[in-house]
This record gives structure tokens, C-alpha cells and sequence, in this order.
């Protein structure tokens, strides 16, 4: 990476380009109405439908952590890869997409700012659903191993990174490729065990998940709240962190696909 | 009366004009991704979800509950476009 | 060393259209331009909607890969040294977007400052010079959705102007701006030019080029047409002189009889209010003058007059027909 110039100042530079583009992006979501139905209205209306449902008569009395975690997961999830993918689309409607692309910074290290000021709005989404469990429903989780659960929850938070900031370049260099952000939304909320765990799946979509970083995650953050095993923690997170890290290395040759189709196209000025 | 048979020429020709219009708009890739991939991974999401919960005996209700609010998406999305 | 060159620069767009059958299209935009713009100039590139000119300026800016040729700017190559190029050169576009509306002007250019990589402490300083000197010190704290559509242009003539580029690309800067508003972008401009600047402009405002422009290139189809000073491409139709009137409902057989007339070149209408506008190059106005009644017998005519050739009807001899003449043609 040398980006002309001394390495020492060519870095400070990006990390303040990288910081810049973090603050403007949490700045957006500040004042962006649509922002605050992703990490405050829908969490909530899942967490509250599926403590609801999970605490009806007859349901088990293990599945009602799924209500109190799976509305922040699901939140958490939404906002860190759909407002990648949203604020490629908002950069594109606003006419700024061009304007960042052909500045000197790679659209990697702007992307990077953004994509953690999603990752700080998701995290916010387990507020709102932790009080709902708690006040609403007075649901709490049965036993806690907080140093587990704040390590998973890391590990976690490294594996929505590494599909945020790979997946957000798609955006820039194919429209149609925002149309499908949904599908593969709502994908990710069943194969990777949101708001029931994987094994109720059928064996071919469990192999399927099995590739997904955010699987192994949640299921030692899950594990990490209850006391019935079997834990095997460092496995995975060892798991999570290592297919997170082969995201990354695609996401490498994806940028500089990006740089020059998007110079072939000229589709970055298109809305 | 008059008045009347112009405004049905004009909802007539909007009418026809937002049917074309919809050929115009349309992608195979869009409709795969709007009509088809997110429908039914939304139905399988929440039937899922509600037979995980409440046992198998519900799965057609959830089926069929979320396959009318995604009709009903149509309609209250359609006035947007 | 010129500070921009274009060596037999093609561009070629390819796309498809269709919804099942899809069909494969291709769209020349530039077709082996050779251009050299020398350091300090302010260049003007005139041309219709379509001809090239936009497709141009990214070419030189980075933002589009040639198909064939060469782009150089301040002696790098547009296509590799892009990351050296982009810290050297600025670039506006015209129209409103390409801001953050919700954001305030201030924010915006501390914004790209960042992403331009500007030290700082050089930015502290810069903006609030830039501001100043662009009239917008003391509303830089608004939000920008608030601005006039002429303060938005010149908050991104500001940000164009963050890292102190040596060249800059200013596409239909003016656009949609009102006469007031373009003409302080036109004076800001020329001085941007003064200072050492060298400027490269696309328009469609004859008058703009005319006004502030040392040297200027016309392009039609992807292919300059004419290069030189403004003064030298008006030679194109200095032993032509312009008849002009106003005439409500123009026949096409009667344009067709205009057209046929000794000495005419081109013939020109433009609507204006319920009236059309016609405009008739010729070698010999009074010629022209005399026969007007014959070929409009009983057609009223109004503001009939002869003038001098501007820029704009050197342009319109260049460019040929206008789609709204062609559209009139029978």
C-alpha cells in the first residue's frame, strides 16, 4: 500500500480519512428518521412477537432466550450490512459516490469508517430489546457467563464487519445488487440461528450455515447464557474469527475489481 | 358527465401507462430478488421461527399469514412508485 | 509539457437492454480525441448534450478508463497514477448533488478535506479562506438543503478547491444558475485562472466560453470539430452575416424555401413563447432580406433584423443542424 509519500503520514492520513467517514456516517444516522426504525422500531417488534410467542404456555422454557437475544441480533445484523448496503445506495442518490470514489483515499478505507459507525447503531439495537425482555416480560438470561458472552459478542462483532465490508463494494459496482439485500437478510436471521438455533434446520441448510461466520458466534453467545452444555467456546470463536478473516482475503481482490470496473462502467453516477 | 368521462380518460391512460411502464422497470433479477428470494425466505423465517416455538401443528397458519402481508406489501408500497 | 493531453482518446460505453432477450449495446462517446492544453490556460470544451464533453472531464479526472488512447495530466497517466493524480487536480460537476444536503457546508468540506488526505492544520486554514473567498463565510454552519442553488455551486467549487489543485475540471459549472449567480462563477473562475490555475471548462453557454476563456475546442459525435481562441473560430463564419425574425407557425415547406435561398448556410428555429425564432446564416444578409417576403408571402413576420456573427453562430455552423431545427425540417 503505498499511496505516495512517507508510510508513516500516508497511514495517518487514512486513519483520519477512516474516522472521518465514521463520524459523518453516525452523524446520518443521527439525524435519518429510516435509521432508527432499523436499530429501534423493528428489533423491538421482533424481540416483543417472539418473547410473546416464546412464552406461551407449552413453548420451552430454554427457547425464551432466543426471545431476549434474537430481536437485538436480529437489529444488530440489519443495521451493520444493510446500512452497508444503504449507504452505498444514499451515497449513489445523493450524487456523493463519485464524488468519494475520486478522491485520493481507496474506497476501502471509506467503507471501513461507515461500515463501524453501522456496527456502533447495531449494537444499540440490544437496548431497547433487553429492556423489553426485562420490563415487559420479565425474562432475563437464565445464566450468564459475562466474560463469554462479551467474547462472543466481539467475535460476533468481527464477523458482521468482515461481511459488511466485503459485501459493501457489490453495492457500488452493481445496482441490481442492492435488490437482493433483503433476501439475504432474512437468510442469514434463519441459518445462522437468530431467533432459534441451527439444529432445528434441515441437515443440508446446517451445512450451509456451517459457512457462515455469524453461526458459530451465536451460538457461543447463546451458549454463554446458558448453563446446559456442550461449550466449546474457543472452537468457535476460533471459527468464527477464521472464516471472518477469509471473508476479508475475497474482499481484498473485490475492491480492486471494484476500482477499475467501476472506472470501465461510469455506473457510480447512475441512481 | 363530461367532466367524469375525462377523469376516467385520464385514470384509463395512468392506468395503462403504469402497466407499461412496470415492463419497462422490470429486471429478471428484480423480480427474482423481490417477487421470489425475499418472499420465501420470509415465509420460511417465520415458519420456522413459529414451529420452533409453538410446534409444527401451526406451520400453515404462519405459511399463509406472511404470505398475505407480502401481498399486501403490493398494495401499500404500489402508491410509493 | 502540457498540463493536460488527450493522445487519440476513444471511449466506448457498452451496455445491454431488453428484459429476456438481452441485447448487447455499444455507445461511442469519444472517438480518438487529440487535445494539449497548456499550464495557466483556461480551456473551454463546447459541445451539445451528448457530445462527449462529460466523458472527457472523467477521463481526465480518473473516474472512467479510456477504451483506447491516452489521458496525461501534469504529466501522470490518468489510467495508472490515478492516486497521484487525484491529490493534484480538483474537480466540480455541474447540478445540485454530489453534497450531503442534511450536513452543513462546513461539515461537507471538513468532510473531503479528510478524504482529500489534507494535513489538518492546513485545513483549519484553507476552509475558512475558501469560504470567504466564495461568499459563503458565515452560513457555513447552515445545513446546505438550505442554500440557494447558486451557494451550493460554489461550496463545490470549494470543495474542488481543498487541495489547492494545479488543474481543475469544472463540468457545466453554471448550469441552472441564474444570470447573477453564473456570472460571480464566471468571475471566480477567470481569476482562478489569473492565479495560475489551469482550468478545464465544458459549457454549452457560447457566451461563457467567449467571455472568460483563452482557448476553446468544439465537440460533436466524440470528435473535436475546431480548436483555437475564441476570436479564431468566430473566423468560421466571419464572411457570413445573421438574419433574424419572429414569425408565428413556421410550415415546413416554407423552411424547406428558406433553406434554398442563394448564399443561405443554415437555417435555425427555436420556439419562443407562442412565436418561433428563425436564424439565417448567409453570405449575403441583404440578399436574404429582399426575399424573405417571397418565400413567406402572407405570413406576418416580426423583428426582422441583420447582424454580426457571434461565437454561437460559429457554433451552430460547426455543430449543424440543433434537434430543434431538425425536428422542423420537413
Amino acid at each position: 500500500m503505498n499511496l505516495l509519500g512517507p508510510q508513516r503520514l500516508v497511514v495517518r492520513s487514512l486513519v483520519r480519512a477512516a474516522f472521518s467517514a465514521f463520524v459523518l456516517s453516525v452523524r446520518l444516522r443521527v439525524i435519518s428518521p429510516w435509521s432508527y426504525l432499523n436499530w429501534l422500531v423493528f428489533p423491538l417488534l421482533f424481540a416483543i412477537v417472539g418473547l410473546y410467542v416464546l412464552s406461551l404456555p407449552g413453548a420451552g422454557s430454554s427457547h425464551l432466550v432466543y426471545g431476549v437475544l434474537g430481536g437485538g441480533l436480529i437489529g444488530y445484523w440489519s443495521v451493520a450490512y444493510i446500512d452497508a448496503g444503504n449507504g452505498i445506495q444514499d451515497e449513489r442518490w445523493n450524487g456523493t459516490l463519485e464524488q468519494i470514489f475520486a478522491t485520493p483515499t481507496p474506497l476501502w478505507v471509506i467503507l471501513l469508517g461507515k461500515v463501524c459507525g453501522g456496527l456502533l447503531f447495531g449494537l444499540f439495537a440490544f437496548v431497547p430489546t433487553a429492556a423489553a425482555a426485562f420490563f415487559g416480560f420479565h425474562a432475563v438470561l437464565p445464566a450468564l457467563d459475562p466474560w463469554r458472552f462479551v467474547i462472543s459478542l466481539g467475535v460476533l462483532t468481527l464477523s458482521f464487519f468482515c461481511i459488511a465490508i466485503t459485501m459493501a463494494p457489490l453495492f457500488a459496482l452493481w445496482r441490481w445488487a442492492f435488490s437482493m439485500i433483503n433476501g439475504f437478510e432474512l437468510g442469514v436471521y434463519i441459518l445462522c440461528g437468530f431467533m432459534f438455533p441451527v439444529a432445528v434446520l434441515a441437515p443440508w441448510a446446517q451445512g450451509v450455515a456451517g459457512f457462515l461466520a455469524p453461526t458459530w458466534a451465536v451460538k457461543a453467545l447463546y451458549a454463554a447464557t446458558v448453563a446446559q452444555g456442550p461449550h466449546d467456546f474457543a472452537a468457535w470463536w476460533a471459527v468464527t474469527s477464521g472464516l471472518s478473516l477469509a471473508y476479508l482475503a475475497g474482499a481484498y481482490f473485490l475492491y480492486a475489481l471494484v476500482e477499475r470496473e467501476a472506472r470501465v462502467s461510469g455506473e457510480l453516477a447512475l441512481v | 358527465m363530461k367532466h367524469l368521462g375525462l377523469e376516467a380518460g385520464v385514470f384509463a391512460r395512468s392506468l395503462y401507462l403504469q402497466y407499461v411502464a412496470l415492463f419497462q422497470w422490470a429486471t429478471v433479477r428484480g423480480y427474482i430478488a423481490y417477487k421470489v428470494l425475499l418472499p420465501v425466505t420470509q415465509i420460511l423465517f417465520f415458519v420456522q421461527w413459529g414451529v420452533y416455538a409453538t410446534g409444527r401443528q401451526n406451520a400453515l397458519y404462519l405459511a399463509l399469514g406472511n404470505a398475505l402481508q407480502l401481498t399486501a406489501n403490493a398494495a401499500i408500497f404500489g402508491p410509493r412508485s | 509539457m502540457p498540463a493536460i493531453e488527450a493522445r487519440r482518446l476513444r471511449k466506448t460505453y457498452r451496455t445491454t437492454r431488453g428484459v429476456f432477450r438481452r441485447e448487447r449495446v455499444e455507445q461511442v462517446a469519444l472517438r480518438g480525441v487529440d487535445l494539449a492544453i497548456e499550464r495557466g490556460e483556461l480551456f473551454g470544451l463546447l459541445g451539445p448534450n451528448g457530445a462527449g464533453k462529460t466523458t472527457m472531464v472523467k477521463i481526465f479526472t480518473t473516474l472512467l478508463l479510456p477504451t483506447s488512447g491516452a489521458a496525461v495530466v501534469l504529466g501522470l497517466d490518468a489510467v495508472r497514477d490515478q492516486w497521484a493524480l487525484r491529490r493534484r487536480i480538483g474537480f466540480v460537476f455541474g447540478g445540485e448533488r454530489g453534497l450531503y444536503w442534511r450536513l452543513s457546508g462546513l461539515d461537507n468540506l471538513r468532510y473531503f478535506a479528510d478524504l482529500y488526505r489534507i494535513p489538518p492544520e492546513v485545513s483549519r486554514r484553507r476552509i475558512p479562506e475558501l469560504l470567504e473567498r466564495l461568499g459563503l463565510a458565515g452560513r457555513e454552519r447552515d445545513r446546505v438543503e438550505l442554500y440557494s442553488r447558486g451557494m451550493k455551486q460554489r461550496l463545490h467549487l470549494a470543495r474542488g478547491l481543498l487541495n489547492d489543485p494545479e488543474v481543475l475540471f469544472l463540468d457545466e459549472p453554471t448550469i441552472g444558475l441564474d444570470p447573477v449567480g453564473a456570472r460571480e462563477l464566471r468571475v471566480i473562475v477567470r481569476e482562478l485562472a489569473d492565479a495560475g490555475k489551469t482550468i478545464f471548462l465544458t459549457t454549452h453557454y457560447m457566451f461563457e466560453a467567449d467571455a472568460i476563456c483563452d482557448r476553446i475546442a468544439v465537440i460533436k459525435g466524440g470528435e473535436i470539430v475546431a480548436e483555437g481562441t475564441p476570436s479564431s473560430i468566430k473566423t468560421v463564419v466571419q464572411d457570413q452575416g445573421v438574419v433574424e425574425f419572429e414569425v408565428v407557425g413556421m410550415p415546413a415547406d416554407r423552411l424547406a424555401g428558406l433553406r434554398t435561398l442563394p448564399g443561405v448556410t443554415s437555417v435555425a428555429v427555436a420556439d419562443h413563447e407562442l412565436a418561433q425564432v428563425v436564424t439565417i446564416h448567409c453570405a449575403r444578409p441583404a440578399d436574404v432580406m429582399t426575399q424573405l417576403g417571397l418565400v413567406l408571402d402572407g405570413m406576418t413576420m416580426e423583428k426582422v433584423s441583420s447582424r454580426e456573427p457571434t461565437l454561437e453562430d460559429a457554433y451552430v455552423q460547426l455543430i449543424g443542424d440543433s434537434p430543434t431545427n431538425s425536428e422542423a425540417s420537413p
